[in-house]
């Protein structure tokens, strides 16, 4: 497998940075822009590694949509600039990072085998063979979804199915008055 | 950079073989000014044609017919400030106008201009990037062109501008899932993701019928009204409706920034018309003839297959600039034509007209290619 090319040291470190401006940042919108930047950057890397599927549909939904949607929200909040801190210490919040540990020591795990020899991780490796090396014709995407990843798409249209019906629990909460006119 | 070094070594000797690696700068820059000069050129016929619709005379006193007034505009926007408002978000208020342009000259990229150029003995395809996957890359790049009317709403710190980002923002998203769902019928038809296959697949003799607007006319018909919204067009112009907003989110520019707007909304129509124009009219197609019997006429007149081969792309690529004429010519046809939508009309038009549309057009293509294969590989199983 190839060595990581200047062009992907390039993007890791864009990747980095802005993820980090994302928490960091004092203003919600450009919090908000860095975290589109970091989706779309790391659509690129698909790219870089070949697994062009992967990263049209990176930039597609993630860049593409759900980011609007969240500087949508955040233009409505009209939020003030402040300055990251240290959150209180609620077990909750020790709930929550117990479990953001846990992944990302899952995903280190799952990276690990990806080690070259001389230590420098190969990023040929990580986006597995799958997504590289596979036809990325529609039909040879929908077989493999179909058949050997059946059960994590199901599980994310579940998942899915449970984050419609909340939203739709959340609405129905505190009901309004008819109103004739709303913002539109 | 060997091969860049050992070319820039060659001490000004032309070597075709080491400038067809840059074949794709090559056509991207071809493409480039394509788009550079033919921006002025449709803001003249816009202004033209909106006078003629009119019944008004237009433009006409600068250069004959008034065929220079683009230029004294863009002279006149050059030299104007571009004002910066003092309580803006300086750096994502530069950043919009930079945005609305980049992502549509990007998308236009991925659409194959012409065949088959030959050149030292091998084949070289008249397109920017040949992408496996570039449908999906036209529609993800494409779906960046929001964020330039949000930010530009937003940093302006205006409340008409902000409406008009907000107003864009949820209308773009809508419609983008109509044409997500139009899209899935045309991936089912054509059985690819490649704009180039696709193109090919239109081929077939070249006869109309086989072009993508006689297999799925609904679709077409769709991703047509869908264009319209999303760039921003009249009746679909809600983010800058300047009878409530000002001029929405473009409010507050003024001078280069707001000439990159202008170019931007010229540059996403012409993008979304070669995306109409590919997947619908044959792309690069001339009608009535393969590239391959076109090829064989200029073969026939006696010229090399170099030379064959250009002249042949050159006709493809006016084939598929006729047909982007015409959705440009509709375009500014609409907008002179049809009033502004409501917000809730547009909104039920794209949530409780399209996207239906969409679903039960997708299901009927999935059901009919399932049993016209399930038919033709005699009952086996899928």
């Amino acid at each position: 497998m190839k060595d990581p090319t200047v062009f992907q040291y390039l993007l890791g470190t864009l990747i980095f940075a802005t993820s980090m401006l994302t928490v960091l940042g004092k203003n919600p919108v450009m919090s908000a822009m860095n975290l589109m930047a970091t989706l779309f950057l790391t659509g690129l890397m698909y790219f870089s590694v070949g697994a062009y599927f992967v990263g049209a549909v990176q930039i597609l939904i993630y860049a593409g949509a759900i980011s609007v949607l969240f500087i949508f929200i955040v233009m409505l909040l009209d939020l003030k600039p402040r300055y990251f801190q240290i959150p209180g210490r609620k077990p909750v919040y020790f709930l929550a990072g117990g479990i953001s540990l846990l992944f990302f020591v899952g995903l280190i795990v799952s990276v690990l085998p990806a080690l070259g020899e001389n230590g420098i991780l190969d990023f040929g490796l990580i986006a597995t063979n799958e997504l590289v090396s596979g036809s990325q014709t529609p039909e040879a995407i929908s077989l493999r979804l179909l058949s050997k990843y059946m059960l994590p798409f199901q599980v994310t249209a579940l998942l899915l199915l449970a984050a419609v019906m909340g939203v739709v629990v959340l609405g129905k909460k505190n009901k309004l008055p008819e109103s004739d006119g709303g913002i539109f | 950079m060997e091969t860049l070094l050992h070319y820039l070594n060659l001490g000004g000797q032309w070597a075709w073989q080491q400038a067809l690696l840059f074949w794709p700068v090559v056509v991207v820059l071809f493409l480039t000014l394509v788009i550079l000069s033919s921006v002025p050129a449709l803001v003249l016929v816009e202004r033209r044609g909106a006078a003629w619709i009119q019944r008004r005379s237009g433009p006409n006193r600068v250069g004959p017919f008034g065929l220079l007034q683009t230029v004294a505009d863009a002279v006149k926007l050059i030299f104007k400030e571009a004002n910066i408002p003092a309580r803006s978000h300086k750096f994502l208020f530069l950043l919009a106008p930079a945005l609305a342009v980049i992502p549509p000259y990007l998308a236009l990229s991925v659409i194959p201009l012409g065949g088959d150029v030959y050149l030292e003995g091998k084949f070289y395809a008249f397109q920017g990037v040949d992408m496996s996957v570039g449908l999906l890359f036209f529609l993800a790049i494409s779906s960046l062109h929001v964020y330039s009317v949000m930010l530009a709403g937003w940093s302006s710190n205006n409340k008409f501008s902000l409406m008009g980002g907000l107003r864009a923002s949820s209308q773009m998203i809508s419609y983008e899932i109509a044409i997500g769902i139009a899209i899935v019928s045309l991936v089912i038809t054509y059985g690819t993701l490649d704009l180039r296959e696709i193109v090919k697949l239109q081929e077939h003799g070249s006869s109309l019928p086989a072009w993508g607007f006689a297999i799925q006319p609904f679709m077409f018909i769709l991703l047509w009204v869908c264009s319209f919204a999303e760039t921003n067009r009249l009746p679909f112009d809600l983010p800058e409706g300047e009878s409530e907003l000002v001029a929405g989110y473009h409010t507050e520019y003024s001078g280069l920034t707001f000439a990159l707007f202008m170019m931007g909304e010229y540059v996403a129509m012409l993008a979304a018309s070669a995306f109409l124009a590919t997947l619908f009219l044959g792309g690069y197609n001339v009608p009535f003839i393969t590239e391959l019997d076109l090829r064989a006429v200029f073969l026939n007149m006696g010229m090399d297959m170099s030379a064959a081969s250009m002249i042949t792309v050159a006709c493809q690529f006016a084939s598929l600039g006729i047909k982007i004429l015409f959705f440009m010519w509709v375009f500014i046809w609409v907008r002179w034509s049809l009033p502004r939508f409501r917000y809730d009309q547009l909104m039920n038009l794209g949530w409780k007209v399209l996207l239906p549309i969409g679903v039960i057009n997708a299901i009927g293509t999935m059901l009919y290619t399932f049993f016209k294969f399930y038919y033709t590989s005699g009952g086996g199983a899928a």
